[in-house]
């Protein structure tokens, strides 16, 4: 007779073993490892924002939070030529912003409302508050596409996978990164999600011949792939792909086809025509991207008060180019999971679910055309705003995993542990690229080079309201200083002209000169190609004797920063 | 009668039987003769790697009975050479670069009369040319063992495909045109897998002598591997770990396989002690590197602060491990069947047993170099520490095995889909060869190579002077005059000058866009470069350069981005 508390702890150890809770014991481990990786990223990790656009939506969402429009206080030269090209006279400031789509700005907007009274920085801050305001949202959004990837992969494979490609999502450091960065891919990712979800349950109600469902949950997806058309252009390649999905497999063809066109459509034109009203352009300036790399940077041209239009002839050459330099770095635009790889080879197998299978070729199909987009507007490092790979790495992992598995099972190798040792290396592989992001990450609580977010603070409060601030990281400067801020001009002369015809309603009476100029290749980019002009600025051999702006001090770090004014502004007053 | 019995019969013999298979053979041959001529004629535009270079000039030094020998002359390997042996030869020994590589181009450019001199309008020397070519012998040697060695481990069929598929691996073309040793290492690497499959079937068939004396072959093909690479000894270390375990009796295996790969070997690593009082060479103090630190800062410091630090060692082995990881796709030229390889290794039940057990073999020895490459670093694609390349024919077999298997799986047994379904992998694996067939062709490396130029010094610098240069070895090459590496600081070009360590003045200093175009601030004035900053930005002026040694100064093409600092103006 076995004593009772004996049994109690048998009969615990069993439920540990293989009853419920096991699982629970696993579900709040895997809760425990994310709420333990978002600290990690967030709190340690992080060093503020480091992108060019992420930085620009965030000042313009402020400018949305404080009441002032969708308007933005970075402006570029090609931006001023767009204007004067339809009106005769700038519009005042601040300007109305042209250049991004609109809903990750708004989404900024909405989170920095609340902290209105943390947005002036304090000198001793290291980490602008709304850095860390708009990274926290970054993760929640990534946390809950993961929640609807799980249940969209229950019902592709089963809930073991599901749990599993969750696990595999969140180990991924590349998606933490992006959820650290401020871009809007992780908004797209939750709507891409969603998007999925449904169109999985459009595709089952397919089978279930209920065209009004399908019809209905097509609607939503439509709504949803304009929805992330308004957070980054260049998602209307994976709706085209998607488009075709519909027209090729949902029935009726034409029915469906069009209904999800003329919603999207809907949706979209909106903004097109804001853009057309205030800039003559439905595009606004977002275009002008397609120029980068094309006959020189896409800087080089938003930096042009009078930009040559024929460099648009030059774009046909780079998109081969475009399309090379994806194929050759995909590994790591897939964050260098080994299980998104394994998708690629899951099309020579075909899984029992007969939705399973067809979806993929959706995938494909939406994929396939998000890679000729980004051969047109080619992503800038795997962290960047038009990197559309990433939206599809989770639903790349759950099929890759999935046919993994498949292979291993196929070996028939009746030995426990090594299909715990298979699984366990596939995990410690996707996690590997984290483990060493975090262990081997460089100390310091600043984005350097090029960002020292106290300092750009610190030079735009020497600047009055209404002087114009000049620099090569104009981006920064509005959302760290909050101040108007000029790109850097193609040449001295427009420089002059802005300043003394005083374009922007006030003199441009600061320069700040950055590593994002002076660490370009000196030869090739300072001397000779797109910072020539600036060339004696970037090296502190200029003659300013005729120069609106005769005052210069270097500044940290390693005097890599330097600041040009109309008088001194940084000499301790007696 | 009998006409229509033999029409039947050779058309029986074209459509499946030998005739197809030499036809098939054929056309791989006609698609690398075709590959080959368009590299010659369109897509050479001479060396662009600083190793060819260097191993191309310490080959001239070969050719020229000058022994082992170089004219690229690193300040640290004086210093080393000074500090532990008290003594600077000159010509300095070669220690930094494996002796395969400049050997095969002393038997080269003997064999064509080393002719490195231009004519006018010519922008690649004849030297070059041959070289080349003997690199794209290796490379076509290489194709025909990895064919025997794919029809050993799995069919004739899968082996012309697989071959086909090397074939159009851009990758393969770029290294056989580099001018580094590469290719000659692939052709010793992949009869070294021959050997040990053939051992492995000695094995099988109970021939033990047979199959060590094959095993023990094996090892002296990787030996010659590691002439070629010193990251060879890793490869080693995983074919020995393999053969050990296979190979039957262990005992003499594990014995006999080290002694038989450390013989070759001895020769270089005396060589290298005698220079240095190190067997492995300058390659060695990569270790002494600090993080983040460039490896060329270290070569050029004459007064290094060698300290040996494992932490240093360890955050350079992970940062170059994950770059190698994020670069891996394109170090296995971005050849989708290769990457299949190691699905097939895990996760494939090969039915015949010598595939299931070589790959082991194979990924074993991939292991090894990664290993090796994680420590000394892996660079471009292209590059000399770059040894994927060796494993990309095997495991495109592999790769491919794995997706026909695959295919097979589907149950589609149409030819027109099968055949389909390989043009597709031919059309994919084809792609960034189809971006280099269709890009623009290049006449010169430029920037910062422009051999027409650099020959001219030959005439300004006389043979019993020296020159100081951001590219010696480019200098080295096409001058053929003694070339400093463009030291740490001013004070050790002007100590290296005035106490006569190369025996010869230094008369001259090359300065091109290799140093021009660095990070302005990151890499040359707070870099590198910020002893000669003034220099690198042109800012130095005539009149600051009248007390000083060299006191004349011209800017040459192209557009004024290179510039040559000298005693006199010896160009007029």
């Amino acid at each position: 007779m076995i004593p009772a508390e004996d049994r109690q702890v048998q009969e615990f150890v069993h439920d540990i073993e293989s009853g419920g809770l096991k699982a629970l014991i696993l579900r709040v481990l895997f809760f425990a490892v994310i709420a333990g990786l978002a600290t990690a990223y967030l709190l340690v990790n992080f060093r503020g924002l480091n992108n060019e656009t992420a930085m620009d939506q965030a000042q313009i969402g402020r400018q949305i939070a404080a009441g002032a429009g969708y308007t933005t206080l970075y402006v570029r030269p090609l931006a001023m030529w767009q204007f004067l090209e339809q009106r005769d006279t700038l519009p005042p400031n601040p300007m109305p912003e042209i250049y991004n789509f609109p809903l990750n700005p708004l989404l900024n907007a909405a989170l920095l409302r609340p902290i209105k009274r943390w947005w002036p920085m304090e000198p001793t801050q290291m980490i602008y508050t709304g850095d860390t305001v708009i990274a926290a949202a970054g993760i929640m959004l990534f946390l809950a596409s993961v929640f609807i990837l799980f249940f969209l992969v229950r019902s592709l494979f089963d809930a073991r996978i599901a749990w599993m490609t969750s696990g595999l999502v969140v180990l991924t450091d590349l998606l933490w990164r992006f959820s650290l960065s401020g871009l809007p891919q992780m908004l797209m990712l939750f709507f891409f999600s969603a998007a999925l979800w449904l169109v999985h349950r459009a595709m089952e109600a397919r089978e279930e011949q209920r065209t009004g469902r399908v019809l209905l949950l097509l609607s939503g997806v439509a709504v949803l792939f304009a929805l992330m058309t308004l957070a980054q252009p260049l998602a209307s390649w994976i709706f085209l792909g998607f488009l075709v999905f519909v027209f090729a497999w949902f029935r009726p063809h034409a029915v469906s086809g069009l209904l999800v066109f003329f919603i999207y459509a809907a949706i979209v034109a909106p903004w097109l025509l804001r853009n057309y009203l205030v800039c003559g352009n439905p595009f606004g300036l977002a275009l002008f991207s397609i120029l980068e790399g094309a006959s020189g940077s896409e800087h080089a041209f938003m930096s042009n008060l009078q930009p040559d239009l024929s460099a648009f002839g030059s774009v046909r050459g780079k998109l081969r180019g475009g399309l090379l330099d994806q194929f050759q770095n995909l590994f790591s635009y897939l964050g260098y999971n080994i299980a998104a790889v394994a998708f690629f080879f899951s099309l020579l197998h075909v899984f029992k679910i007969g939705v399973t299978n067809i979806l993929r070729w959706g995938l494909v199909l939406m994929w396939f055309f998000a890679v000729l987009g980004m051969a047109a507007f080619a992503p800038r490092g795997d962290v960047s705003h038009n990197q559309l790979h990433v939206l599809f790495l989770p639903i790349f992992i759950a099929y890759g995993l999935a046919f993994l598995i498949v292979l291993w099972n196929r070996m028939n190798l009746q030995f426990a542990p090594a299909r715990v040792a298979f699984l366990g290396a596939i995990f410690f592989l996707s996690a590997l690229p984290m483990g060493i992001n975090l262990l081997t990450s460089p100390p310091g609580r600043i984005a350097w080079p090029p960002y020292v977010a106290p300092f750009i603070h610190e030079i735009s409060t020497w600047m009055d309201p209404d002087e114009i601030l000049c620099s090569d990281m104009p981006w920064a400067t509005a959302w760290y200083g909050g101040h108007l801020s000029l790109l850097l001009p193609s040449s001295i002369p427009q420089f002059v002209t802005i300043h003394d015809y005083k374009y922007l309603g006030g003199p441009v009476n600061g320069l700040y000169l950055t590593p994002v100029s002076g660490n370009r290749p000196f030869l090739s980019q300072v001397a000779k190609g797109d910072y020539a002009a600036w060339a004696t600025f970037i090296m502190r051999t200029a003659d300013l004797s005729r120069f609106p702006l005769q005052y210069f001090t270097p500044l940290p770090v390693d005097n890599e920063c330097v600041f040009y004014s109309n008088r001194d502004r940084w000499s301790p007053r007696e | 009668m009998g006409l229509e019995t033999n029409l039947q019969s050779f058309i029986h013999a074209f459509e499946q039987g030998r005739a197809a298979l030499w036809i098939r053979r054929l056309l791989v041959v006609a698609i690398l003769g075709l590959l080959a001529m368009m590299w010659f004629a369109f897509k050479f535009s001479g060396f662009s790697v600083p190793e060819a270079m260097d191993q191309a000039q310490v080959g001239r030094q070969l050719a020229s009975r000058q022994g082992f020998t170089t004219l690229y002359a690193r300040p640290l390997a004086m210093h080393l050479s000074l500090s532990r042996t008290g003594r600077l030869e000159v010509p300095m020994p070669e220690t930094s670069q494996a002796p395969l590589g400049p050997i095969v181009n002393a038997v080269v450019l003997r064999a064509t009369g080393m002719n490195s001199t231009f004519v006018p309008g010519q922008t690649i020397s004849s030297a070059e040319r041959a070289i080349t070519i003997a690199g794209f012998g290796f490379f076509a040697g290489s194709l025909l063992l990895s064919y025997f060695l794919a029809r050993r481990l799995f069919d004739p069929q899968l082996a012309l495909l697989g071959v086909g598929l090397v074939i159009i691996t851009d990758l393969m073309w770029r290294f056989s045109f580099s001018g580094l040793p590469q290719m000659a290492m692939l052709f010793f690497f992949t009869g070294a897998m021959l050997a040990l499959a053939a051992a492995l079937d000695a094995g099988h068939a109970q021939r033990r002598m047979k199959s060590v004396l094959l095993t023990l072959l094996a090892a002296f093909l990787l030996a010659i591997v590691t002439l070629g690479h010193g990251i060879g000894i890793w490869i080693f270390a995983g074919f020995w770990v393999f053969a050990v375990a296979v190979i039957r009796p262990r005992w003499l295996v594990a014995l006999a396989a080290p002694v038989v790969f450390a013989a070759p070997l001895l020769p270089w690593a005396w060589h290298n002690w005698r220079a240095l009082r190190n067997p492995f060479g300058l390659p060695f103090y990569e270790l002494y590197r600090p993080p983040g630190g460039d490896p060329l800062a270290l070569l050029a410091d004459l007064e290094p602060v060698l300290r040996f630090n494992v932490s240093h060692v360890l955050t350079n082995t992970g940062a170059q491990a994950i770059e190698q990881l994020s670069r891996l796709f394109t170090y296995l030229g971005g050849n989708i069947v290769a990457v299949a390889f190691f699905f097939a290794v895990v996760l494939h039940v090969f039915r015949r047993w010598q595939p299931a057990q070589f790959r082991w073999a194979v990924l074993l020895m991939w292991l090894g170099a990664a290993a090796g490459m994680a420590v000394f670093g892996t660079g471009a694609a292209v590059s000399a520490n770059q040894l994927h390349i060796l494993f990309l024919p095997v495991m495109i077999f592999y790769g491919l095995a794995f997706l026909l298997v695959l295919y097979s799986r589907l149950g589609l047994e149409q030819p027109l889909l099968r055949g389909g379904f390989l043009a597709a992998i031919y059309a994919v694996t084809a792609v960034p060869l189809l971006g280099t067939v269709l890009s623009e062709s290049q006449r010169i490396n430029w920037p910062p190579y422009l051999p027409p130029l650099i020959t001219r010094f030959s005439e300004w610098v006389q043979p019993a002077e020296a020159i100081a240069a951001d590219i010696p070895w480019a200098t080295a090459w096409y001058a053929g005059r003694t070339s400093l590496l463009l030291p740490e600081s001013i004070g050790q070009f002007e100590i290296i000058h005035s106490e006569g360590l190369l025996r010869a003045p230094l008369v001259g200093i090359y300065l091109t866009p290799f140093s021009g175009d660095q990070a302005t601030y990151e890499g040359i004035v707070n870099g590198r470069y910020r002893e000669w900053a003034r220099f690198v930005l042109r800012e130095i002026k005539q009149e600051d350069l009248s007390n000083w040694m060299l006191r004349s100064a011209v800017n040459l093409p192209i557009d004024a981005q290179s510039i040559f600092f000298t005693d006199r103006p010896r160009w007029r």
